[in-house]
């Protein structure tokens, strides 16, 4: 049910306008940055990708161990606390899996506080991470001897030769070294590494000094020696030989592992500093950062189911600067014009986003993309290049709070929302995204609740493929089963794993869904004629039965409210099943058939039945519609007789509430109990072929106690609720004991009964004051 | 002997046994929208608390249908609930149009 004639559309021209101007809003607060960076690039959508754009995949890499040859002998000496260095030929050894970084090279990175080794072998003296040598030489097939040791602090500044070109690369320390693999040196490439970059950072290079040599196409620039003009991929192989010619190759293999990929081309991703618009995320804006800002609103986010917050939190704790531009053709445009020499912002950006947004209201983003600087900026235009950046997609879903929710439904709508709800990947896409807008442009997140739910399966738990041949497919559930049916196999199953569904599962859906139906076929069946404004009797005169029934159906409606309330819906489907098999079908209305069918029509006894139906039923067509959505309505209908109206524009249903149901529920709760061994005896008896129907049995309870009580309290009417023809009690002292056998008495062919008083016409007493007589008088059931 | 059957009170009603579901899920359909429910629910709910339920846009990564179907109904079965839980629960679907969609078109 929805406003499916009015939806939203991100696309829409006042949305897109609304998302500038979040975009300028963004910029004012100072959240917004430009600058160079390592980001996810993308070879074939030629475009920086964000987080939430990337895939892990299995791939083949060349693994190498390259040697920088030493340079500062003297300075590798002291380092080591050696007079001299016995050779003079050596190496600092790194290990990588793309050697197509090895052009960009700028510095090696060590651990300040990890202890490396200098170590002589027949290839010369080597600088190795003490821990790793080992594993090293074995790998390089040499014998070592280890002439002195070091921390990494030492080799501070220490310049190495690059392996093939004529350059530099001086050791920095970084925290960030491990000892999980490798040499326990690692090669920085400051524009393809986001550690490298940072570190070459903190060491003062600057956005200039920093080599770039891969275009945006994969390629190396055509200037660079050796690879020029090579894609990267290409590449790889000519520079592993260039190593070994150079003698400088000390292990090759090939490597499998996890590596990023795009999500559109399931290509390769790598990190390529580029140019980019950014959101800082640790810039004190105000007085805070936007990772404080959005670490505190996902504090007070309520999360379902609860796991959601760490993980998000995580994310949100760990995630880089935020890339915001995209290089793309299409998408919402970023639209700036940028001076062509400084590259600065125009000093009216604000004003000048604000105009673009009023012509992208009415033209759509054409109108950025075809207005000439000219129109904008006046004589300006030859200073200033206009930006063909787009916005990230990712910013546009982000901003629907606010192009939306603030926007184009503002009136149906409101922010912040109550709840967003999709897949559990959308913790680091949607409510990521939106989650950081918010915070940068209100400081708080966009919803009160974030819900995820899991992935759907097959049987066996397997993802769903064509090529298993084990894909559900919806439209094939809806067109042969029902809709229903999908929706109630939805509400059944905990969505916070995986969803498993097979057509083995959905059978055992339809067969719920077949003994629900039973019921309500029951209650429609017997409340038929029944007109609650003539007929039905006040609450505190019903039956005793009738007001715990009342009782215990507002329990199970509060319960099943709340089970809604907290989205629990299969907790809810559970209850609502078991409420219309075990406490209506197996108990209550099992007994209440003999009252309905066999009283007089229009009795108190029948009509107090009634009255409780007529009320169970409304609460529960009530409870179960928004799952059975269908079916409550077509129950709606005949119940009510309304063809104009409909179940869904009621609220949960006010239930008559006995004075004594607080008693009630506990006393038929143990009543209820009491009928197992009975159903139980009489169940063998039917087995042994003592008796064919439950009524032609009669029960003897001995029982002491609250029990004897209890039994005694429904006086004649305990058959009833026993389902036999007789029903005695005697007072005992040891613990109960229930004896059924066979009753000794006619049949009434009326009601069934096995009765002393069945007369000629195989009527019994009760029938005839039923049908000629005043009626029978019932008080319990 | 005596046939006392018709001297009962025997249940009767129009609510067929069968579901037959798939047949008549679509008259439902049609009758809802014909009879302007969610319009009417809106006026009917109308200074109620409300309840917002953001949809987001459609992502379209493979083939998740029936994963779509989790996602709508999910929602629906929660737009439901607070409307009989007494908000006003409106529902505005969203369209995402410059995500993968457009895109694998372009490509294609």
């Amino acid at each position: 049910m929805g406003d499916w004639e009015h939806p939203y559309l991100t696309m829409a021209y006042g949305n897109e306008a609304d998302e500038m101007r979040v975009l300028g809003k963004l910029l004012e607060k100072g959240y917004i940055y430009r600058g160079l960076k390592p980001v996810n690039w993308c070879f074939d959508c030629g475009s920086a990708l964000a987080e939430a754009e990337v895939e892990y995949e299995e791939r083949k890499d060349p693994a190498i161990d390259v040697g920088f040859p030493f340079l500062e002998n003297e300075k590798i000496a002291k380092a080591f606390g050696l007079p001299g260095l016995p050779a003079d030929k050596g190496y600092a050894v790194i290990w990588t899996t793309t050697p197509w970084t090895l052009p960009g090279n700028q510095a090696l990175n060590v651990h300040p506080e990890l202890t490396y080794n200098l170590v002589e072998t027949e290839k010369g003296l080597l600088i190795l991470a003490a821990e790793l040598q080992e594993a090293c030489l074995k790998r390089y097939g040499l014998a070592g001897r280890t002439l002195a040791s070091c921390k990494g602090r030492a080799l501070e500044h220490i310049r190495f030769r690059h392996p093939f070109y004529d350059r530099e690369a001086p050791i920095y320390l970084g925290e960030y070294v491990t000892l999980d693999s490798g040499t326990g040196i690692v090669h920085s490439a400051p524009a393809y590494g986001v550690e490298d970059f940072e570190s070459c950072r903190r060491y003062g290079m600057r956005d200039e000094d920093i080599l770039t040599p891969v275009m945006g196409d994969g390629r190396f620039v055509a200037s660079l020696p050796l690879f020029g003009g090579m894609t990267i991929w290409e590449a790889n192989p000519k520079i592993v030989q260039e190593l070994g010619k150079r003698d400088v190759l000390f292990h090759h293999e090939t490597y499998t592992h996890s590596y990023m990929h795009c999500w559109r081309h399931r290509t390769p991703v790598i990190l390529r500093a580029t140019t980019q618009w950014f959101a800082a995320m640790d810039k004190e804006v105000g007085a805070e950062t936007l990772r404080a800002t959005a670490l505190r609103g996902i504090e007070r986010t309520e999360f379902f189911p609860t796991w959601g917050k760490a993980r998000l939190q995580g994310m949100i704790a760990n995630r880089p600067d935020w890339t915001l531009s995209r290089q793309r053709q299409w998408g919402v445009p970023m639209p700036f014009f940028l001076h062509r020499e400084t590259g600065k912002l125009h000093p009216r950006t604000p004003g000048l986003l604000e105009e673009v947004a009023q012509r992208v209201e009415r033209a759509g983003i054409e109108a950025w993309q075809s207005v000439r600087g000219e129109e904008l900026i006046g004589a300006e235009a030859a200073q200033y290049e206009k930006s063909r950046d787009t916005l990230d997609v990712w910013f546009d879903s982000g901003s629907t709070h606010y192009t939306v929710l603030r926007g184009s439904h503002k009136e149906e709508t409101g922010f912040p929302a109550h709840l967003y709800l999709e897949g559990s990947d959308q913790h680091r896409g949607w409510f990521h995204s939106s989650l950081l807008v918010a915070c940068m442009l209100d400081g708080i997140p966009p919803y009160k609740a974030l819900l995820t739910h899991g992935f759907v399966v097959d049987g066996e738990g397997r993802k769903m493929s064509k090529s298993k041949g084990n894909v559900v497919a919806p439209q094939q559930v809806s067109s042969t089963l029902g809709a229903e049916i999908l929706r109630l196999w939805v509400a059944s199953t905990d969505y916070s794993g995986e969803l498993f569904i097979s057509n083995e599962i959905l059978k055992h859906v339809v067969e719920s869904y077949r003994r629900v139906r039973n019921t309500l076929r029951f209650l429609l069946a017997n409340t038929a004629g029944f007109d609650a404004a003539r007929h039905a009797v006040p609450v505190d005169e019903l039956l005793e039965i009738d007001r715990y029934a009342l009782a215990m159906t507002a329990r199970t409606q509060a319960e099943i409210a709340g089970d809604y309330e907290r989205y629990q819906f299969h907790l809810a489907a559970q209850k609502l099943q078991a409420f219309c098999a075990e406490d209506l079908s197996a108990f209550f209305l099992d007994i209440l058939k003999d009252r309905l069918y066999t009283c007089k029509a229009d009795s108190l006894p029948r009509r107090a039945a009634q009255t409780a139906l007529h009320h169970i039923t409304h609460s529960l067509v009530r409870l179960m519609a928004p799952i059975l959505s269908f079916t409550a309505e077509e129950l709606w209908q005949v119940f009510t007789g309304k063809r104009d109206d409909s179940v869904f524009f009621q609220t949960w249903h006010a239930l008559p509430r006995p004075k004594d149901g607080a008693q009630l529920l506990p006393k038929w709760e143990r009543l209820r109990e009491l009928r197992n061994p009975v159903r139980k005896k009489i169940e063998e008896l039917r087995a042994a072929g003592q008796v064919g129907s439950s009524l032609q049995a009669e029960v003897d309870f001995h029982a002491g106690g609250g029990d004897y009580e209890l039994l005694r309290s429904l006086g004649e009417d305990l058959k009833f609720v026993m389902l036999t023809s007789a029903a005695r009690v005697h007072r005992a002292s040891a613990e109960l004991r229930v004896e059924v056998a066979p009753s000794l008495h006619r049949k009434c062919e009326r009601c069934w009964h096995y009765r002393p008083d069945v007369d000629d016409e195989a009527l019994c007493g009760r029938c005839r004051s039923n049908l000629h007589g005043p009626g029978e008088k019932r008080l319990y059931a | 002997m005596a046939d006392y059957k018709d001297t009962l009170n025997l249940p009767e009603t129009p609510f067929p046994m069968r579901g037959d579901l798939a047949k008549r899920e679509p008259q439902w359909v049609k009758d809802w929208k014909e009879k302007g429910v969610y319009r009417r629910l809106r006026q009917i709910a109308k200074g109620r608390p409300r309840f917002v339920l953001h949809d987001g846009p459609p992502y379209a990564n493979g083939d998740i249908h029936i994963g779509q179907a989790l996602n709508k109904i999910l929602k629906d079965i929660i737009v439901k609930s607070k409307t009989l839980a007494g908000f006003d629960a409106p529902y505005v679907p969203g369209w995402d149009c410059h995500g993968m969609p457009i895109e694998v078109q372009i490509e294609k």
